[in-house]
Order: C-alpha cells, then sequence, then structure tokens
C-alpha cells in the first residue's frame, strides 16, 4: 500500500472525520484509484472492528471511525458510482416501527457498507410493510437487517420479521436483528435468521449468510 | 403445584408448574434486582440453587420443586436528596395569563390550597323549614357545591356549638366541618424513578382563623423510600414494558403501597391522624406520573413517545387506593412530554426559570437527562438518553452515591486520594467521583481527548484500603461508557441552544438539580465537557427542586396554575429526530482537550 493510503487508513481508524475527506482527495490526486481508496478505508475499518470484538476498543471509538469513513466514503461515491465498484449486494436495514433511535442502526449500516454491501437505509420508526415493499423493489436484496433499540419496540420486531417471514420471497433473503435488549433466543423464537451483538460481529455474519 | 423453598430468607412458596421464577420471586415479596426487567440480559438476578449451580431468575422455570440458597442482588439503596436550595430572588412571579388564569371552582385564586372558615350557622326559625344545608352554605360567604356527608353532620354541630362550626374548604368544595379550629395537611411526593421523597405540610395553622397573623404553610416532617416498582426493571422503559406485558395493576398497586407507607410514617412522625391530611401532589416523570394513574404508557414508549395525557389533574385520592381524609385530593402536577414529565414542570414551578431575564439552564442528570433552555417564559426541552453510568451501572467498579462509595478524586502527582462516603472503606465509585477522576486523568495527561488511557486498570483502592479486601479499579471500558452518557447531555445542550438560536455564551446561568446534580464537582463536570466548558463558573444545585415544586403547588394556589401555564408553554424538542444528533453526538464523545 502506498504511504499516503497507509496514512489514510491510520487516519480513519483515529476517526479524524475532519482530515479524512482531504486525504481521500489528496489520494486521488495523487492517482490512487477510487477503489484502491475505498478498499484502503474499508480495510482501516475491518480492523477497528476486529480490535472492538477483541475488547480492545468500544462503542465510542466504533462511532468515531465510522463517522471518519463516511466522510472519505461521500469523497468517493461519485466517482464509485461511476466504476461500479465491487457488490456483495443488497442489504435493506432500518429500526423498526415506534422506533426513533438510529445510533446503534447507523453503525451496523457503515460497518457492513465497509463490508462490501450496498446498503438501503430506510431510517427510523420503519412500518414492517415498508421493509417488504423495499425487498419488492430491489429483489436482488441478500439481507434485511432491522434493530430494536427499546425493550418496547420488541413486540413491533417480532411483527415485522413476522410478516417477512409470510412473504413468498422469504427462502432467497436472510433476516437479521439486532438491538440493546436482543438476544440470541429472541432472533430464534420470532423466526430470525441471525442475531449479533455488536456492529462489527455483524458486519462479519452479513459476509458469512451472503457466502 | 411444586414446593419452592428459599433457605436464606426462611420462606417457602407453592408454584404452578412453568411459573417463571423471577416472578415468583416478586410475588413472595422479595424484591429482586433485575434492571432489565427480566429479559436475560443484565445477569443481576442471579440464584444459586440447592444443587449449587447457579442460574438467572428470568430465564427459569419451575419444573418441579426447587431450593434456593442464594439471592444474589437486591436492588441498591441511594441516597435520596430532600432539600432543595433555590438561590433567593428567583422564585416565580406568576404572571396570570389566559392559560393560568381560568376560573376554577376546584382550587382557591390565592393562599394555600387549603382554606379555612368559621362559619356561623343561623338556627332555623319556627314556622320555616330551611335545611342546614342551605343556611351554612350561606354563613359560608362563597359559593359551594351540595355535599350530603356535611350536611348530615353540620346541623347538629352548629346546634351543640352555639351556631359556630368550622369549614376545611378547596376550592368550592366542602371536605369537612369541625367544632372547633384544626391543623389543616397535605403532602408532596416526588415519585423518581429510583426513589420517592414525601413532605408532609401543615397548609393552615389551628386558631388563626380570625386572627390578622396568618401563620405560612410549613414542611412538618419528611420522609422517603426506594420506589419498590425497580423489582420490574431499573429504567422507565423496562418498567413501561412490565407494564404492557403483565397489565398495570401490580407495577401500579406497588407505587401507590409505599406512597401509603410513607402517609402513614409521616403521620405517625407528626402525631397526626392520616385523616388530617386532605390533599396529596405528585410530580414524577411522564412515565411514574402514567404508571401511578395506572394509564397505558403504550404510545410512551413508542415513537413518537407521546404521553396519554399531560393536562394537570385534580382527583379523589379514594379512587388511588390512598388512605387520607375521605374527601382528600390527589393533584397530578401536568407532563409537557412523554420524557419530559411533571418532575420537570415542578422543577420550573421551584425555580423560576421562565421569570429569568437571561438565558437560563436547567438540567436534572440522570438515565434521562431533562433539561429545558430559556428566559422570559420562552423554553425548550428535551430529553437525553445518558443511561445509568452515573448511577455506577455499566462501570465495573460503579455504585450509586451510598456508603462505601468514592466520590471525590484528586490525582496526588504521584497517587489517588479519594473521598469515600461514610469514610469506611471503598466499596466502588458512583457518579460524582467518576467526572472527577476522568477530570484528573485529563488534567494530568494520563488520558488524551480521545479518552484512550495511558494505563489499565487503573486502582483507585487497593486490596488494603477496598472493603472486604477487593480493589476498586477503573478500566478503559468504563471511559467509554462515560463517553456516552456525558455525550448525550452536552449534545442536548448544544442542540436546545441551537434551537434557541443563541450561543452557549449567552446561556448566563446553568442550575443542576436532584442528587447527582447536586454531589457532583460543577469543575470537573465541565472539564469532561459533560457541560459545556463555557459554562464553567455559572453553575450551581438546586437541589431537589420536583418535590420543591410539589410543595409550592399545595402552599400557593397560584403555584398549581403557574405550573399549568409552564407545561403549555415549554416546547418540547426530540433530539432523536434531529439530523445533526448523531454528528453532535460523536463530536461530544471527545473530551476537551
Amino acid at each position: 500500500m502506498s504511504a499516503i493510503l497507509e496514512e489514510l487508513a491510520g487516519l480513519v481508524a483515529a476517526g479524524k472525520a475532519k482530515i479524512v475527506p482531504g486525504k481521500v482527495q489528496e489520494a486521488l490526486d495523487a492517482g490512487e484509484t477510487p477503489l484502491d481508496t475505498l478498499n484502503c478505508m474499508i480495510g482501516a475499518m475491518d480492523i477497528v472492528g476486529e480490535r472492538f470484538k477483541n475488547n480492545e476498543i468500544f462503542v465510542p471509538e466504533m462511532l468515531i471511525a465510522a463517522r471518519a469513513m463516511k466522510k472519505g466514503v461521500d469523497v468517493l461515491k461519485p466517482l464509485l458510482a461511476e466504476e461500479g465498484g465491487a457488490n456483495a449486494g443488497k442489504v435493506i436495514i432500518g429500526t423498526v416501527a415506534g422506533d426513533l433511535h438510529d445510533i446503534g442502526k447507523n453503525l451496523v449500516a457503515m460497518m457492513i457498507e465497509s463490508a462490501g454491501f450496498e446498503v438501503i437505509d430506510l431510517g427510523v420508526d420503519v412500518p414492517a410493510e415498508k421493509f417488504v415493499e423495499t425487498y419488492r423493489e430491489n429483489p436482488d436484496t441478500k439481507i434485511i437487517a432491522c434493530s430494536a433499540l427499546l425493550t418496547t419496540t420488541m413486540p413491533s420486531l417480532r411483527d415485522t420479521v413476522a410478516l417477512i417471514n409470510e412473504q413468498d420471497f422469504r427462502g432467497n433473503v436472510k433476516v437479521m436483528i439486532g438491538g440493546a435488549p436482543i438476544t440470541a433466543e429472541f432472533a430464534a423464537e420470532i423466526g430470525a435468521d441471525a442475531y449479533t451483538e455488536d456492529a462489527a460481529s455483524a458486519a462479519a455474519k452479513a459476509k458469512e449468510l451472503v457466502a | 403445584m411444586s414446593t419452592i423453598t428459599f433457605i436464606n430468607e426462611n420462606k417457602t412458596v407453592h408454584a404452578e408448574k412453568g411459573e417463571n421464577l423471577l416472578i415468583l420471586m416478586r410475588r413472595a415479596g422479595f424484591e429482586p434486582d433485575a434492571p432489565c426487567g427480566g429479559n436475560g440480559k443484565c445477569g443481576k438476578c442471579k440464584v444459586t440453587l440447592g444443587d449449587g449451580s447457579t442460574v438467572l431468575a428470568c430465564q427459569t422455570k419451575i419444573e418441579g420443586d426447587l431450593t434456593i440458597t442464594d439471592i444474589h442482588g437486591t436492588p441498591q439503596d441511594a441516597q435520596i436528596l430532600m432539600d432543595a436550595s433555590i438561590p433567593e430572588g428567583k422564585t416565580a412571579t406568576v404572571t396570570e395569563t389566559e392559560a393560568g388564569n381560568e376560573a376554577s371552582e376546584e382550587a382557591p385564586s390565592t393562599g394555600p390550597m387549603l382554606e379555612e372558615r368559621k362559619v356561623f350557622v343561623r338556627p332555623c326559625p319556627n314556622g320555616e323549614s330551611i335545611s342546614d344545608w342551605t343556611r351554612f352554605a350561606e354563613g359560608v360567604g362563597k359559593n359551594v357545591r351540595v355535599n350530603p356527608y356535611v350536611s348530615s353532620k353540620v346541623g347538629r354541630m352548629a346546634r351543640g356549638n352555639k351556631g359556630t362550626v368550622y369549614a376545611v374548604l378547596f376550592g368550592g368544595e366542602v371536605m369537612d366541618v369541625f367544632p372547633e379550629s384544626r391543623d389543616l395537611y397535605a403532602a408532596a411526593f416526588d415519585i423518581g424513578t429510583t426513589t420517592v421523597a414525601g413532605y408532609l405540610l401543615r397548609l393552615i395553622k389551628a386558631g388563626e382563623e380570625e386572627t390578622e397573623k396568618k401563620t405560612e404553610p410549613v414542611v412538618v416532617t419528611t420522609d422517603s423510600c426506594m420506589n419498590p416498582q425497580a423489582q420490574y426493571g431499573a429504567d422507565v422503559i423496562n418498567r413501561a414494558n412490565y407494564a404492557l406485558e403483565n397489565g398495570m395493576e401490580e407495577i401500579t398497586a406497588c407505587i401507590h403501597a409505599a406512597i401509603q407507607r410513607l402517609i402513614e410514617s409521616m403521620a405517625k412522625k407528626a402525631g397526626i391522624s392520616t385523616e388530617d391530611i386532605y390533599l396529596i401532589s405528585v410530580a414524577g416523570n411522564t412515565c411514574m406520573h402514567h404508571l401511578f394513574l395506572g394509564i397505558d404508557v403504550d404510545s410512551l414508549v413508542h415513537a413518537p413517545y407521546n404521553p396519554s395525557v399531560s393536562d394537570p389533574m385534580i382527583l379523589r385520592t379514594s379512587d388511588y387506593e390512598l388512605s387520607i381524609h375521605p374527601a382528600g385530593r390527589l393533584l397530578m402536577l401536568p407532563n409537557i412530554a412523554g420524557f419530559v414529565g411533571a418532575d420537570t414542570v415542578a422543577c420550573l414551578v421551584a425555580t423560576g426559570l421562565a421569570e429569568q431575564d437571561d438565558w437560563t439552564l436547567l438540567i436534572d442528570i440522570g438515565t434521562n437527562g431533562e433539561m429545558v433552555l430559556g428566559r422570559r417564559h420562552n423554553m425548550a426541552a428535551c430529553s437525553t438518553a445518558a443511561g445509568p453510568s452515573f448511577e455506577g451501572a455499566g462501570i465495573s467498579c460503579g455504585m450509586r452515591g451510598s456508603a462505601g462509595a468514592i466520590s471525590k478524586v484528586v490525582w496526588a502527582e504521584d497517587h489517588w486520594e479519594c473521598g469515600v462516603i461514610g469514610d469506611g472503606k471503598a466499596r466502588g465509585i458512583c457518579g460524582s467521583g467518576l467526572l472527577d477522576l476522568a477530570a484528573e486523568l485529563l488534567r494530568s495527561g494520563q488520558m488524551d481527548e480521545y479518552g484512550e488511557l495511558d494505563e489499565s486498570p487503573i486502582v483507585l483502592a487497593d486490596e488494603e484500603h477496598g472493603e472486604n479486601g477487593k480493589p476498586v479499579t477503573f478500566e478503559q471500558k468504563d471511559v467509554r461508557q462515560l463517553q456516552l452518557a456525558k455525550a448525550a447531555i452536552a449534545s442536548g445542550v448544544h442542540l436546545l441552544a441551537k434551537k434557541q438560536g443563541i450561543e452557549l455564551d449567552e446561556i448566563k446561568t446553568v442550575w443542576l438539580a436532584g442528587a447527582f446534580g447536586s454531589f457532583l464537582s460543577p469543575v470537573s463536570a465541565c472539564r469532561i465537557g459533560l457541560i459545556p466548558e463555557e459554562l464553567d463558573g455559572r453553575i450551581s444545585a438546586v437541589g431537589n427542586a420536583a418535590g420543591e415544586g410539589a410543595k409550592l403547588v399545595l402552599m400557593d394556589a397560584r403555584m398549581w396554575r403557574y405550573a399549568r401555564q409552564l407545561s403549555s408553554e415549554a416546547g418540547f424538542l426530540e433530539l432523536a429526530a434531529m439530523p445533526e444528533f448523531q454528528d453532535r453526538f460523536v463530536d461530544e464523545l471527545m473530551f476537551p482537550e
């Protein structure tokens, strides 16, 4: 990896959101391709995710790094669209109806995006029907990911997964769930395919599910 | 039917097959610790079984006879702050606006909420048949609603007392009549998620009806307890969830019982009968408010998180299993929003924030850090999800601010000097200790602005100074928890300022309400950016302002109307719905350089 990309990877991992966009531009100006630049940042986030899983770093550092990554990706996006970058598949993500809390969901979205997926983020307070509708508009979607932060929106998560489970396309898509009060038992109980503890494992799990 | 034996507690309970062990323990009256509400997440409801194995009670279904040798956790005690310290000259001057001025038959226009009147009931002339009530009502000298209980006793009482009776009035309601002047009492309650504070007030002193002298209402005694709803979950979400899944009955009944116990203990301390208490006022967050009244909490905990009811209410205590005077009334202070409740309104009443000429920020730092930024009746409020870190939850050696907690920390150039509550051995570290510690770590360069510690864990109290030979330590992951909590509060302050269109520097005064706000060091809070550094030197603690507000609405009827006015004037800002919230939150995760 070139010196400038190594520097960029360091800045992303350290969460220097203000400097990262300039450094991305600098890398491009120095002749790096948008795809290599993106992969460099993805590599940095992979390391961040790995350190998170090993309990070396925690949620705040993840958030800080993820934001830096996002600022960098914003610079690359128009260029990558032209090039048609690497794509592990589409993921539809959102917090379920009744839940407005999206910091965790955003983190998962960024980690999954870093893992090479194209993310369709439906935002917060997403009705169950919206997940289904969005899948119908994007039948090449590989994963639907739903989150609930509050204990009180767990029933809403249950209803959302139930509706997805009724659909004829259910065999073609994996359903992942997450959120503070969620457990693997709950995921099994409501018929989701996977639950992960945190954003880094979610990205790894997503890759595993579509492999 | 299975038999469950609790060895330590020396208690045997019968259970249906399939019953959940945690629910059984609640039913048996153990108040088990279950901050997560029995979701299998927090691991606090551990019990040891007869075979030596340890299980989570909430995840255990009863299959047959069972022996429990040890219940591991019970909810921790917390320090309960009773007093308020409102800066002088800042109290409210009520402006009677339209909202506050509506004619209310239910409350008097001014002075204490209760009124005593000496009433002369003229005898019924022979040859006429004017009812006792009519002649009594004439004597009262204001419009009162007819009341069968009073009319049944007032005639005979007047005849035996030369025509004179003393009436206890609540607005247009005659609550009772007596042959002599009496002390009249009321009780105010601040129902917090964790603790409950009660105040017994004498509103009217006996024998002053005819004199010029009017003794101001006084607090006669106080009492407090932990909120027994804690066994259903540590925070409002888990409580609400319990109510949604299992119905309101249990969770509502247990807070009524707690309030009744406080009423009885305060009456006993004051040497009065509970029937001498005529009014009860209640301030609590919106969830506590709804759970107290048995009002559905569904809308409260699903976006957009609106309350079922916000209006102030005057209800009959007899409808809420509260036993005071039979005609007793329950005054529920109004809410602002789903997560900004009557406790915040009570703080506004007590502090007079709306009357300030300069921008003033009120913060109640707790699991939900509610805050209001305003001046001159222009107020914006929000609630921030700070989480329970300041109460010690999620911190490796964290605890609430009770005996054994490290509450003050100073780096003495080569070692840590810790102040411990109760001056005994250290058992853990509480919120104010955490703030000091983080501030000192930053000052001495042992932690950088990203929260990276030079070394982890840090030993605050070694085996020798820790209780039971257990050291008190602080780890890297604890810094991260603190960062999340701190960022939540600080983002709230920034976004409220933005909403009001002002720079932080324009905020001239910061009032910290609640127990934590009273014990923390403002300097440390600013050093770590919990409260923006610009506000350093402008911070003062106002103590239990919610309790103060609950008292004030009883002591001065104008304050009751003022509460209604404030609750409708205050605007609400939903941080989670603001697109810039996450960016601001991530910014605030970092410590000031």
